[in-house]
């Protein structure tokens, strides 16, 4: 047996024993969450108090691009879209007038849709392109969550300080008259989970520069 | 030949480049740890530590936690492990222990819709004081493919690390920016309470000796060593693993 031989059979066990170690990995069964259980939904805030929410969340830090290919799929009720945000209005509560909620209406809002109150700054798009999943052409309003009203304050996990919209907890901040690709999520006045993104959340907003976009691992990549 | 063997290793010195975790470098200056509430980290907190610090009511509070999601047997039983390491660590910080299926408690565990990247989200209300309420801890009904009992691959969470992660959260961790952290807020498959983490819970609550006077502390630090040891037992009846950190 000649060396090159002994070298490709090296080779051969090597990629073998590399194999069968991500094998344990691949073999790992995924499952699938069944929908939350009818259990009692959480319970409602006591609205006489302050109101300080803060929600952090952990993501897979995939290229957007792969990212925009999970948005839209059918019962997800999102879209993504290259966007430009035209205005940031001031905060307001996610009722239907905007106004802070009474205990009655923070109760209803836990039972009927299982979410709870909070803060949302009304932010005025400009939908440049539709990435993925359908989205209104033309300009729309999104509500991002976060901000701070009297004694009350919110930050969300796309937004991570209440008193501006700082990026996740990067150093970037949503800024008027810059471009981004937007995940639109569902709404928070119906509670919904599908479509028509009529007035959506913004779910995530990442920065575009030039023609590239920057993802949540601060790695660019072209836009799609 | 070895021209194209230098061409080839050339391609490989920058292949390995572009493959490094350049998500580390690109988050600095952040810490290590912080506390939940540095809500401008990294670059509007150089300082991760907080007074007053968001956190439970006193020190050595007992409370109740309820898990309330279908799906797999290991959502169950990972949540309760990871429940009871964190309530174990060795600092005068929170006890939980698992109540009736629902969603009452301190600390309630459910699932709702969220977007399909995001595989888990901790929700904390605290008063004005900075005294937390209540929390509840999310996985997501529509992760683009699910969880796994462990290390997940490309697309998948891992439920342990999504649980251990997300109820750091309600024990008043904010995110790390060390990549190999689990406070890390990319899903990373750390599945264990580590040191940075320690970090946070010693800066917030203390140490049992800073604790308050006249604690219980003996026994305290017995009933903690007993959860982590359910833990680990749990932690190997699931998965066949048997390694466990220690709590010191």
């Amino acid at each position: 047996m000649n060396r090159t031989a002994l070298a490709l059979i090296g080779c051969a066990l090597l990629a073998t024993a590399a194999c069968s170690g991500s094998g344990g990995r691949a073999r790992e069964a995924h499952h699938r969450l069944a929908a939350p259980g009818p259990a009692s939904p959480p319970s409602p805030p006591d609205m006489s108090e302050a109101y300080r929410h803060s929600s952090t969340c952990d993501v897979l830090y995939e290229p957007v691009r792969r990212i925009i290919g999970w948005v839209g799929r059918p019962a997800g009720g999102r879209a993504a879209a290259l966007v430009r945000i035209l205005a940031i209005g001031k905060p307001r509560w996610n009722t239907p007038d905007g106004v802070r909620p009474t205990q009655t209406e923070a109760d209803a809002m836990v039972a009927e849709r299982d979410d709870g109150p909070s803060i949302f700054r009304p932010v005025t798009l400009s939908i440049e392109r539709v990435l993925s999943g359908s989205a209104s052409a033309g300009t729309i309003v999104a509500l991002a969550e976060s901000g701070t009203i009297g004694r009350d304050e919110v930050s969300s996990c796309a937004f991570g300080s209440p008193a501006r919209l700082t990026i996740r907890e990067g150093p970037a901040v949503a800024t008027v008259g810059q471009r981004y690709v937007a995940i639109l999520g569902n709404e928070p006045l119906t509670g919904r989970t599908d479509g028509p993104l009529d007035m959506p959340v913004i779910d995530d907003l990442f920065v575009v520069r030039g023609n590239r976009v920057v993802g949540l691992n601060e790695i660019s990549e072209p836009l799609p | 030949m070895r021209r194209r063997c230098f061409l080839l290793g050339v391609l490989l010195v920058l292949q390995t480049i572009s493959m490094l975790p350049s998500a580390q470098a690109a988050r600095g200056p952040g810490n290590s740890w912080t506390q939940l509430d540095n809500h401008d980290w990294p670059t509007g907190s150089s300082n991760p530590s907080c007074s007053p610090c968001v956190r439970w009511p006193k020190y050595f509070y007992s409370g109740r936690w309820e898990f309330s999601m279908g799906g797999a047997p290991f959502f169950h039983s990972d949540a309760v492990s990871a429940m009871k390491e964190w309530s174990g660590q060795p600092y005068p910080s929170p006890i939980f222990e698992e109540g009736p299926r629902g969603c009452g408690g301190d600390v309630c565990l459910a699932a709702r819709a969220m977007p399909p990247n995001s595989c888990g989200r901790a929700d904390v209300t605290y008063n004005s004081a900075r005294t937390v309420i209540r929390a509840v801890v999310y996985l997501n009904t529509q992760a683009q493919r699910g969880y796994a009992d462990g290390p997940a691959g490309s697309g998948g969470c891992d439920v342990r690390y999504t649980y251990r992660h997300e109820i750091g959260h309600v024990f008043s961790e904010g995110h790390s920016a060390v990549q190999a952290d689990l406070m890390w807020p990319g899903n990373n498959n750390v599945e264990h309470v580590d040191g940075d983490a320690q970090s946070e819970l010693r800066a917030v609550y203390g140490t049992f000796s800073t604790g308050s006077s006249g604690c219980p502390c003996s026994a305290i630090q017995t009933s903690k060593m007993k959860l982590l040891q359910e833990a680990a037992a749990l932690d190997g009846v699931v998965s066949g693993r048997q390694g466990f950190p220690s709590a010191a």
